[in-house]
């Protein structure tokens, strides 16, 4: 289809009736009378605004440098004072460096009598964010109901490795969002794109040399933010460009990352990477005061590592920022005793290859930071870093940014898909997967004629799950750990004897034990008591509220729960009634709940609850087996034994 | 040794001691235990001069070494200041010590950060300055120095005596002047007395404290602002900007802050004409005030702009009405330009906002404590909350009801107290029919009506942004799993502070069943979950400001062919602290539950607490309550 039929089209759409599918962009100032008078937006008749259409460009222009030029054109209609913040724009952008700039800036309200007002600079701030980042703040005044918003802006950078990501849905309905991309000749790029559908408008032209691609998607939902998902931005609607190689005629072909193994090259000579872990210069300080904690050839490899990672993690905290680069040295970060994930990590690799052992960094994006792409030679895909150590064939991961972990886990955040292996001599996609998060339970315990509980548990834990109670017990009392664990369902729980085994030795499983006593745990009605056996279960109740879902679940580490309780049942009484067993299996092994509760002897009874999740991501369409997989556990908690006292 | 010679010693220390120089600095491994018991920090020494050069300029040094114990006192290993017209940073410079006192490392120049500190909806000049002394492994040291400049001031810095959870070794606060500078002081949960100097012009009042134990840090405390021992102070001749004034007493205080606003709340005289077409049907003031709250709600929106004097002084009323959009000093101001326009006078107040309190005002002391402004009209005992845009006229909610307020007035300052919330205008009721199936599955149909301050989540829940948001929020809220929304609807009242709610659904499991049997919860969907922690020793008085009355109807319908086997009997508990009601009555078929719960507010001495907290406890055992079914035979 060409432009000038899709003018027509529109044209006529628009006279005929007050609903149209438009894929087209209107020019700035050009409202139709349709869009003035509308009062609900026919698609989603309970939106407060509607983002009418949201028009990116991206131009790539070679004029002795390059210069790449982002314009957005976005149109807000506002129908109702719940969507009066529509009326605060925030624009951010990279000023670190003049990096990037916002050169031209201009916010329109239109009244719904298409009166147009411009908005004065006065109601225009600048505000420096941090050291990365600024943002312009517009408060766009005289806003009221039927308004329409419309504001675009340049914004203007010299980085042409990757372009500016178009997003084509947002938090408000979007009825139609293009992006054209207007680059010269020579300059080849890669597509990323993450659509619900093919594009409504994919056309290419070419004009004056420069080639000009146009891609629009209409009518999409708003989208929020659900449990379980790596980073939003992955799921909404979006595109982006990578730079493969730049032809300019009669030279020879520049590559902008043909291959990883370049790209693997290239890290390793870097000041802020490679540099940093190859060369002694850089890590001296730290060295000196590790080595003679270590002993190369006698001590096994194993226990380098676990020392080489308790070294770090001890000297130095974790800032929270996640980078893949150092910005100083490795040095530095000990000085200073504080560093971000690159300088953390980075220090283990160089530490491990120093002690002997083969280790090579392992960049990563975090699940905030969104997903990665294989096809995507490109480093800036990244922006963390963990420290691979090789054994045989594959390897083990070692990640400084939480004191609690042991070799071989990293923290949750890092937990996306896989991570790529800086090694120019084997550079590779290592898929990783989080270890098991366990929690075994195992009681013995007592039921008193009273209602009162009392006995002993021994809870085994591994995995993120040990990390979390480990960060808890590094610095408040086991029992008060234990009590605010119980507080909610049992205020009256006590507790003895609370013994904890490798409660540093993160290479171990965490083990708590200890002795409780709960009066009125069960309840004594007449002859009968009725006893809920499972005293506590990592699912109390599904997250999962919504009924449905648009985007897949993603847990960041399989799960293993396992519950076992042996209850002394009191003198004279027996088992009037158990609950039934149960079991449950999702498809393809994915995860499994079973639940069974008998009489092992005259008086005392198993119970027994175990819970397994090994699949990582849920489609929208298996949300709802998923939801009912979560409703069993939470229901299998609130068992209940009924026991009868004999006569 | 007298406390000057302490900081002398130390500045000597560290200008002499090279990085890594052998020298020990407050080694943390001598600090005796009655200082470290249940501390998480130790002040080991903090000195703070804030010297007045005029009546508009002053500089505030300050130095302070602390040894960190524990995680919980990580928050003091950096050092924050804020900068703005009025306040500038001259020198922050920190050190790191480990836990022998060995100088482990010192700030770069650079190190300073720059943080903008404004939200998405704000824009201030004002920027926080931070430098971060960090370590991983405790105990350590940390050391600060500051210096800032101020211009044009109205407030001295409080005097910091002790926070919750911090020891005190040794710590003071001198404040210097010119002879016959005038200022009022209170102390506040201390009785430190000041030593006078004089030498020359120059006078000096310095406060001392020594060895201080922590307190621990509870729960339900009244409210302290982080400072729990503190000293407090009001200049007397103030001036910022073209604006003198003198806080001696609340009437001057109250005529310093009516000044600076005064005379901007004149609009336009279209805009007035507006106004007078407006209300013209109107018979009483307080259908015009109805009515003017309303146009504002509908017109206007909350924007934080605060540039320099700003912070304190209200944008011109003709300004917002051009723009639509303010702060609550731009909008208080703007609705009392409305009232002005038909002859309603009303008060700006400034109030400190927080749902869980307001620092203590004394009425002999005029120290500002406030972060807000709302509207106070006389004429009808009327307060309006000006930056909300569905709250109805006269109500205020948690965040400011039974706040402290000044009142700016002609006439000076005068200080009030907001209404205070009451459990008996604070109500939620609900009647609910609970049909359960055979699978323990239950359609759930509910009415709700709620008023005072538990209305506002189902007023917001009424204004989400679309149907969509709204059915999310409302099935995140659930305790139960919802297997399918039947019918929602929600109806916020424009007039009174009341929403009602109604709504069937079916749940995807209720009641849990073994074999024949059934355990049907009695209360589950409408949880009460209150409790405190077992604290054995409470030292700090309890202070619970939130309280209202629950009223509900369950009636639980039961399966065919289901009876009850065991049903808990009915209970009351009185309590200085509330009333809990739960009465059961049995059908053949179905099962009705009256509950009705009381909670006041509360304000006893320490020893009280177990009291508290049993009746929150005695409440938990009774929320668990369950019927018990049986499947005939």
């Amino acid at each position: 289809m060409n432009r000038k039929s899709l003018l027509t089209l529109v044209f006529i759409l628009s006279l005929g009736t007050t609903v149209f599918s438009q894929n087209e962009a209107e020019k700035w100032g050009k409202i139709s009378a349709a869009d003035l008078a509308m009062t609900v937006y026919p698609e989603d008749s309970t939106a407060a605004a509607v983002i009418l259409q949201d028009v990116g460009q991206v131009e790539l222009r070679a004029l002795g440098k390059y210069l790449v030029n982002f314009k957005q054109h976005r149109r807000i209609k506002v129908f109702d004072v719940k969507a009066f913040t529509e009326g605060n724009l925030l624009i951010p952008y990279y000023s670190i460096d003049g990096l990037e700039k916002i050169v031209d800036l201009d916010v329109q309200l239109i009244l719904p009598n298409g009166e147009k007002q411009k908005v004065k600079s006065d109601n225009v701030f600048t505000e420096k964010l941090s050291k990365y980042r600024s943002a312009k703040k517009v408060f766009i005044p005289n806003l009221q109901k039927g308004c329409i918003i419309e504001y675009r802006f340049e914004l203007s950078t010299e980085t042409v490795q990757v372009l500016h990501d178009w997003y084509f849905q947002d938090d408000l309905p979007v009825r139609w969002s293009e992006v054209t991309v207007h680059i010269p000749p020579f300059f080849n790029y890669m597509l990323l794109t993450n659509i619900p559908r093919t594009f409504e408008v994919q056309e290419t032209k070419n004009v004056a040399e420069y080639t000009s691609t146009r891609y629009g998607l209409g009518h999409l939902p708003a989208i929020r933010k659900e449990p379980f998902i790596t980073t939003l931005d992955d799921y909404r609607a979006h595109i982006g460009f990578q730079l493969q190689t730049v032809n300019f005629p009669g030279q020879e072909q520049q590559k902008f990352m043909t291959n990883w193994g370049e790209l693997a090259i290239e890290m390793e000579k870097w000041s802020g990477f490679g540099d940093q872990y190859k060369h002694d210069r850089n890590f001296n300080d730290m060295w000196k005061v590790l080595a003679p904690q270590l002993k190369p050839g006698v001590d096994p490899a194993d226990t380098i590592a676990q020392r080489v990672l308790r070294f770090v993690t001890e000297n130095i905290t974790w800032n929270e920022e996640h980078t893949y680069y150092v910005e100083g040295t490795l040095d530095d970060a000990f000085n200073r005793k504080t560093g971000n994930s690159a300088e953390l990590n980075l220090a283990l690799v160089a530490l491990l290859r120093k002690a002997g052992l083969n280790a090579v960094p392992m960049l990563i994006s975090t699940r905030s930071n969104g997903q990665m792409f294989d096809k995507y030679p490109f480093r800036d895909q990244f922006n963390s870093v963990l420290a691979y150590l090789r054994k045989g064939d594959g390897g083990v991961v070692l990640d400084a940014t939480n004191p609690y972990l042991p070799v071989g886990q990293a923290e949750d955040q890092h937990y996306n898909q896989a991570g790529w292996v800086v090694d120019s001599k084997s550079p590779l996609w290592e898929k990783l997967q989080a270890p098991d998060a366990t929690e075994a339970w195992f009681g013995q315990m007592q039921l008193q004629e009273s209602g009162e509980l009392s006995g002993r548990f021994t809870i085994n834990i591994n995995g993120a799950l040990a990390a979390d109670w480990r960060a808890e017990l590094s610095h408040r009392s086991e029992r008060e750990v234990l009590k605010e664990n119980f507080a909610t369902s049992y205020p009256e729980i006590t507790f003895d004897s609370i013994t904890i085994t490798s409660r540093t030795n993160f290479d171990k499983p965490l083990q708590i034990k200890f002795f409780c006593r709960i009066p009125n745990a069960a309840n004594v009605v007449n002859d009968f008591i009725y006893c809920r056996p499972v005293l506590d279960f990592f699912v109390h109740e599904s997250p999962f509220k919504s009924l449905q879902r648009s985007y897949p679940v993603d847990f960041p580490y399989p799960v293993k729960m396992n519950y076992v309780l042996n209850l002394q049942l009191p003198p004279g009484y027996d088992v009037e009634e158990l609950p039934e067993a149960a079991r449950i299996v999702l498809p393809n092994e994915g995860g499994k709940i079973s639940f069974s509760c008998a009489k092992s002897s005259p008086q005392l009874v198993q119970v027994r609850l175990t819970m397994n999740l090994s699949q990582a991501t849920f489609m929208p369409q298996e949300y709802a087996t998923l939801r009912k997989f979560f409703d069993l556990a939470a229901e299998k908690t609130q068992m209940q034994l009924v026991l009868k006292h004999g006569q | 040794m007298t406390f000057l010679k302490i900081p002398g010693i130390l500045l000597l220390l560290a200008a002499a001691m090279p990085l890594g120089a052998q020298s020990s600095f407050y080694p943390s491994i001598l600090l005796p235990t009655d200082l470290t018991t249940g501390a998480h920090l130790v002040v080991r020494s903090a000195q703070t001069i804030f010297r007045v050069e005029s009546a508009t300029d002053a500089t505030l040094e300050r130095s302070w070494a602390i040894t960190i114990l524990k995680p919980e006192g990580h928050y003091a290993a950096q050092a924050v200041c804020l900068e703005d017209e009025f306040m500038q940073l001259k020198k922050m410079e920190g050190r790191l010590y480990d836990e022998n006192g060995l100088l482990i490392r010192e700030s770069g120049k650079k190190e300073v950060k720059d943080y903008g500190s404004s939200s998405d909806y704000e824009f201030t000049d004002q920027r926080v300055r931070v430098l971060e002394m960090e370590s991983s492994t405790y105990p350590f040291t940390v050391e600060f120095k500051t210096r800032e400049t101020i211009r044009g001031f109205f407030r001295i810095p409080d005097f910091e005596v002790q926070r919750l959870g911090e020891a005190v070794e040794q710590s003071s606060f001198s404040i210097v002047a010119p002879v016959g500078y005038q200022f009022q002081w209170k102390g506040v949960n201390t009785d430190i007395q000041p030593k006078i100097t004089t030498t020359g012009t120059e006078k000096t009042w310095t406060w001392t404290v020594k060895n201080l134990p922590a307190k621990p840090n509870e729960s339900n405390q009244p409210y302290f602002g982080k400072q729990y021992a503190e000293v407090l102070f009001a200049p007397e001749q103030v001036k910022i900007d073209d604006y003198s004034g003198n806080l001696s007493n609340w009437t001057e205080a109250g005529r310093f802050f009516y000044t600076l606003n005064q005379n901007r709340d004149n609009l336009p005289v279209e805009a007035q004409t507006h106004v007078l077409n407006l209300t013209a049907k109107a018979a009483t003031n307080r259908e015009k005030i109805d009515i003017l709250y309303r146009y504002l709600q509908e017109n206007q929106r909350y924007v934080s702009i605060q540039l320099g004097i700003g912070g304190w002084q209200t944008f011109d009323a003709a300004f917002v009405n051009n723009r639509k959009y303010g702060d609550c000093k731009a909008l208080s101001n703007y609705m009392k330009a409305l009232l002005k326009v038909v002859g309603i006078p009303a008060y700006q107040a400034l109030i400190f906002g927080d749902s869980d309190g307001a620092p203590a005002i004394y009425d002999d002391l005029a120290v500002p404590r406030f972060n807000h402004m709302i509207l106070f009209v006389p004429g009808e005992q009327l307060w309006l909350e000006c930056t909300s845009n569905t709250y109805p006229p006269g109500y205020l909610g948690d965040f400011t009801a039974g706040h402290p307020a000044l009142l700016l007035t002609p006439e000076g300052g005068k200080l009030v107290h907001t209404p205070a919330l009451d459990p008996a205008a604070n109500r939620k009721s609900t009647h609910t029919d609970l049909l359960l199936d055979e699978m323990g599955n239950a359609i759930v149909e509910q009415r709700l009506l709620a008023t005072g301050n538990r209305h506002p989540y189902y007023r917001a829940l009424a204004n989400e942004k679309n149907l969509t948001e709204r059915n999310k929020t409302f099935a995140e809220s659930l305790p139960v799993s919802l297997k399918k929304l039947q019918r929602l609807s929600l109806m916020a009242s424009a007039q009174l502070p009341e929403a009602r709610m109604d709504f069937a659904i079916e749940t995807a499991g209720y009641a849990a069943r073994s074999g024949k049997r059934m355990f049907v919860p009695l209360t589950k969907m409408l949880p009460v979950r209150r409790s405190l922690p077992s604290d054995e020793h409470r030292f700090l008085d309890v202070y619970i400001a939130d309280c209202y009355t629950l009223t509900d109807t369950i009636i639980i319908h039961f399966p065919p062919g289901y009876t009850a086997e065991n049903v808990p009997p009915g209970k009351n508990i009185e309590s200085e602290f509330g009333r809990y009601e739960l009465q059961i009555e049995q059908a053949p078929d179905q099962i009705q539950v009256f509950r009705r719960i009381e909670i006041r507010a509360v304000a006893v001495p320490a020893e009280r607490y177990g009291e508290v907290r049993q009746f929150y406890v005695d409440i938990a055992k009774l929320e668990g309550g369950q019927a018990v079914l049986v499947k005939k035979e």
